[in-house]
């Protein structure tokens, strides 16, 4: 019972970093309207900016805050060079699809050429862990969840209590509509691309201090666990993204206390696949579209 | 040299049937299937533990399931017909009402769940460590590697002959146009009355049908396979290479793939040692990124456009009948005017 | 995604002045013993992918092999040139790799690679006629009656016994087991566990580590839950990594670890940080550090790289190409089958014990007999052409430097586990 209480304890962890980069990457897609495999990659990016700013003599808190800004500039450059032509032009989801998949080869790539393929650390560290009730945290934990609850309780005031966050959500639900009303969705966009890579910088560097190590795949090997949790949770919906990150957390460390841990990424994937049977649409429903 | 060269054409005739069968899939039925380097592993699988007899190495590290040592072309069919069935499998749990780009990231959660289900449960595939020493198909135990190479050469050409005849029959069958209209607009295709799901339910298994050939002649090819060959970036190298070929058209993949996944990394063969394998690795995958980007954004159709495009450029816009030639493909990205689809899907009823 | 670069290689013209102009001269079937004409060997290990620092540690460890044999006079008045191609880990990829090296390259012998792959590349060398000096520890080579076949590393056997008897000897008798899912963690599983029963020591828990995992938080809770005395355990640098930081965090790391050879690397001491192998990670290493050809080799990686702790198989891969040159000085060609017989003649005992290039060969010029002690190991092949040899226990400190404890020799082994 005391090892379960751990498991969901970790998996509250994992949950707080899949959280933060379910919830940016469901961002950028409720407003763009496809999926960028190129977002594990942005979030290793983040982390090594920030490891760099870092190793430069910059503390840690404001190194990820560089961090953040980097991954943030590499988001709206990357929809400026490549994505805007190609949604002007009305290309279809697929394409755009594959145009990820293109930028995740080059960004992953560069991060090869640039650090190299061993792996890096952060000089600073989670410290060791404290028994809390029945739980096991460290203190970086602590920080990490609580950064996490920052987060995204800023983003929920941004979305719900400012103008910008109106007009986001306008162009998310209808962005033709949006326009028609006068709202400048291309700079929505814009915004949206910031905004998304600074959540996934943070999700990066909380990825690269809880796993102890920055190399070029770590963001990439956790790319598909994110979409699990959007899919999960609904794919577009902010809210669902963040279920679906604590569902997806908690049902990995757990599902390794009943079965062979060699197992627990594929029963999470299995579970994922399993809902989707009976709910295509998510746990939370998506609005409007679901062609 | 000439097994260089004999060699490369080898592995090229065996990624051209890949590159068939992923093309069915993504060129002309819209489904995008990152999990599709899974569905040759499984035919390498099957054609190995068919074709394999007891474990020639002591020890213990090798177990099989099965001991069969099927002739090999029963292996070879049986490793098709098996990963037809996985595909059907696989397709009918993602394609229910999924939309296209979350079916996409549902086939890699799919990949992945194979992947280490193979890895970890030994007495399946034995594992991290594989299944080595796979019969040499015809006579090849006996010959040297430069007539060995000669002989898959041309048995794939033969796979892949098939193949591209059966690819060919379904491109310019009413099918095809069907297929190729839900890939446009399902919506369109949908009240015309097709059914959308049935058409790509079976493209998708003929696809992978030709992945598990594919798979069975790499393995007997290289008579060896283990889980360190189906890691998910081959299936996105193999789509990246479909996309810069031209994804409309056969010939367009299969080049695409050939120089792609085959030159490119052969040529490194004989690059200097630039100090750090890595980076050679990267460069490519580099080079791979941009010019994916590129050709999508200046030449949608791939290097290789589909047919119909390059009729339409020089001969101006559509046909007023069905005279002839092969329905359009819309450029990709540009919805074309609808009666386009009203002409391909009556086609379609005749 | 990072390219593991599908059939992948790149050509290595390594050595200083010679250039590639020697394909297609057949030198592996009729050595022409013109003077300055290089011969080649073939290098073939896992370049890029996942396993990319072990290859580049092997091919390291050839290369300053064979820049020092040549430097010193060459294999029979012969420059060695080295090719190196790219396993990438996968036999998709190592068969490519090795008829191209076989085929196009006419290698005289092949250097590498490790044990999965090593199984579809020695029927090539088979076919070839050219033997194969590997590194791995596949039990499934334990037999091996290939004559074209040398495994220059323990086998994972004595690897698990060595383990096993000094935790045994130390009084840690509850056991954790913690493997990857990797071949070569995979195949050592059943060694350890069959040693453990041989001395009636009980697994408190096995627990398995795949690679790639973002947390191992559950599994190492399961690993500590029945506070086990001594966990032994294999797997990757990037695992190992996360492994210790979660260890650290969650107060274990007063249970001692029994890590393998793979373990004794700079690599791995980089990944996991030098404070967290401090004091208590033991690694049972196959050579201990008092090895004849040691000196020279540390020298040698020394000059290179600046530093004294080998990267993964570097020793290894450094031995198997002196001991090929050597095994062709003594038999006057590197042809077949009389390379064999002089393998085994230069490496084997009777003869005088030398450790470096220069002397060996001085030696074998005199007419002398010699038994070449590697880096790793004293060289000697079995009837199996295995090499068995002594393990030395080692201990990293605090500034990641490694220091031995104690030297188990094949003696020592073979009584513990002997019936």
């Amino acid at each position: 019972m005391n090892l379960l209480a751990e498991a969901v304890g970790f998996g509250l962890v994992t949950a707080a970093v899949i959280a933060l980069a379910a919830v940016g990457l469901s961002l950028q897609v409720s407003v763009t309207n496809f999926v960028n495999f190129a977002y594990g990659d942005f979030m290793t990016f983040g982390a090594y900016i920030t490891y760099s700013a870092n190793v430069a003599g910059l503390n840690f808190f404001p190194a990820v805050l560089v961090g953040a800004a980097g991954t943030g500039l590499l988001g709206v450059v990357s929809n400026w060079v490549i994505f805007r032509p190609l949604v002007k032009r009305k290309s279809r989801t697929l394409v755009l699809l594959i145009c990820t998949v293109g930028l995740s080869f080059i960004v992953q790539n560069a991060m090869v050429l640039i650090w190299g393929t061993n792996s890096d650390r952060y000089t600073v560290s989670i410290g060791n862990a404290l028994h809390i009730g029945p739980f096991l945290f460290t203190p970086g934990d602590l920080i990490l969840i609580a950064v996490a609850f920052g987060l995204l309780a800023l983003l929920h005031i941004f979305l719900q209590y400012t103008r910008f966050g109106t007009a986001l959500r306008a162009t998310s639900n209808n962005s033709d509509l949006a326009q028609a009303c006068g709202i400048d969705t291309g700079r929505v966009i814009t915004w949206t691309w910031a905004i998304s890579g600074l959540f996934c910088a943070v999700a990066g560097v909380g990825l690269a201090l809880e796993t102890n190590t920055l190399r070029p795949a770590l963001g990439f090997n956790e790319l598909f666990v994110i979409f699990g949790a959007i899919i999960l949770g609904g794919i577009g919906r902010v809210y669902g993204a963040m279920l679906g990150a604590l569902i997806i957390g908690i049902l990995t460390e757990v599902s390794g206390m009943f079965a062979d841990p060699a197992y627990k990424g594929a029963i999470a994937f299995a579970v994922v696949v399993l809902v989707l049977l009976i709910r295509p649409q998510g746990l939370l429903p998506s609005r409007g579209r679901s062609a | 040299m000439l097994f260089f060269v004999l060699d490369l054409l080898t592995l090229g005739a065996i990624n051209a049937i890949m590159a068939v069968g992923l093309n069915l899939q993504y060129g002309q039925a819209g489904i995008l299937n990152f999990t599709y380097y899974t569905f040759i592993a499984i035919g390498a699988y099957i054609a190995a533990v068919t074709t394999l007899g007891k474990p020639t190495l002591t020890g213990g590290v090798e177990q099989y399931v099965l001991q069969w040592r099927l002739p090999w072309p029963l292996a070879l069919l049986l490793a098709g017909a098996v990963a037809g069935v996985l595909g059907l499998v696989v397709v009918l749990i993602v394609i229910r009402r999924l939309r296209s780009d979350y079916l996409a990231i549902v086939t890699v959660s799919i990949g992945f769940i194979i992947w280490n289900v193979i890895t970890n449960y030994i007495p399946l595939f034995n594992g991290s460590n594989g299944l080595f020493a796979v019969p040499y198909i015809l006579n090849g135990a006996t010959v040297t590697p430069i007539e060995y190479t000669l002989e898959v050469l041309v048995v794939s050409v033969v796979v892949l002959a098939a193949c591209l005849w059966v690819a060919r029959s379904i491109f310019r069958s009413p099918y095809g146009r069907v297929l190729r209209a839900i890939r446009e607009d399902d919506v369109v295709a949908a009240s015309f009355g097709k059914s959308t799901t049935g058409s790509r339910v079976w493209v998708f298994v003929i696809g992978c049908i030709m992945a598990g050939l594919a798979g069975a002649m790499l393995v007997f090819y290289i008579s060896a396979w283990n889980p360190a060959g189906f890691l998910p970036q081959e299936s996105f190298i193999l789509m990246a290479a479909i996309v810069i070929g031209g994804p409309g058209n056969y010939w367009g993949a299969v080049l695409g793939t050939f120089i792609f996944i085959e030159l490119l990394s052969e040529i490194e063969r004989f690059l200097p040692n630039v100090g750090n394998g890595a980076a050679v690795g990267a460069g490519r995958a580099i080079l791979i990124g941009i010019l994916l980007i590129a050709v999508v954004r200046f030449r949608p159709d791939g290097l290789i456009p589909e047919r119909w495009l390059r009729w339409y450029k020089t001969k101006g816009p559509l046909p007023s009948g069905p005279a002839s030639g092969d329905p359009p493909h819309l450029v990709t990205g540009r919805r074309g005017p609808h009666r386009l689809w009203g002409w391909a899907l009556s086609r379609g009823k005749s | 995604m990072q390219l593991k670069s599908v059939s992948r290689l790149r050509r290595t013209a390594l050595v200083a002045g010679v250039a590639i102009a020697v394909a297609g001269c057949g030198a592996a079937a009729t050595p022409k013993h013109h003077a300055e004409t290089p011969v080649t060997l073939g290098f073939l290990g896992a370049l890029t992918g996942a396993r990319a620092s072990l290859g580049t540690g092997m091919e390291l460890g050839a290369n300053l092999a064979v820049q020092n044999i040549n430097k010193h006079g060459g294999v029979l008045g012969h420059p060695i040139l080295m090719v190196a191609q790219d396993t990438a880990s996968d036999p998709a990829d190592a068969v490519p790799a090795a008829d191209f090296e076989i085929n196009t390259d006419h290698v005289a012998a092949i250097i590498g690679p490790t044990a999965n792959t090593t199984a579809v590349v020695l029927p090539l060398a088979d076919r070839a006629n050219i033997p194969e000096l590997m590194f791995g520890g596949g039990a499934a080579f334990d037999q091996n009656t290939d004559p074209h076949f040398f495994r220059l590393s323990p086998s994972d056997t004595e690897q698990a016994q060595a383990m096993v008897y000094y935790a045994h000897s130390k009084g840690w008798n509850k056991v954790a087991l913690a493997f990857g899912e990797a071949a070569a963690s995979q195949s050592l599983v059943a060694p350890v566990e069959a040693s453990l029963h041989h001395l009636h020591m009980t697994v408190v828990a096995n627990v398995s580590f795949t690679a790639g995992q973002s947390s191992y938080r559950s599994e190492v809770q399961q690993l500590f839950a029945n506070h086990p005395q001594v966990v032994l355990g294999q797997f990757n640098n990037t695992t190992a990594g996360i492994v210790f930081g979660e260890i650290a965090q969650g107060g274990f790391s007063s249970t001692p670890w029994i890590g393998t050879n793979l373990w004794y690397s700079s690599a791995w001491v980089a990944s996991v940080g030098a404070a967290a192998t401090s004091g208590n990670v033991f690694i049972s290493n196959s050579s201990s550090t008092g090895m004849v050809g040691a000196t020279q080799f540390i020298q040698l990686l020394k000059a290179k790289t600046g530093t004294v702790v080998p990267p993964n198989g570097a020793g290894f891969m450094y031995d198997a190409v002196m001991t090929w040159a050597l095994g062709a000085d003594e038999a006057g060609t590197w042809a077949w089958p009389k390379i064999r017989a002089g393998i085994l003649k230069a490496a084997n005992p009777p003869g005088t014990v030398c450790g470096t290039y220069q002397s060996c060969y001085a030696l074998i010029k005199q007419g002398k007999d010699i038994n070449w002690d590697g880096s790793e190991s004293t060289v000697d092949f079995n009837k199996y052409d295995n090499v068995f040899g002594p393990f030395a226990i080692l201990n990293y400190n605090s500034s990641g430097a490694a220091a031995t404890v104690t030297t188990l020799t094949p003696q020592v082994l073979e009584a513990a586990f002997a019936g």
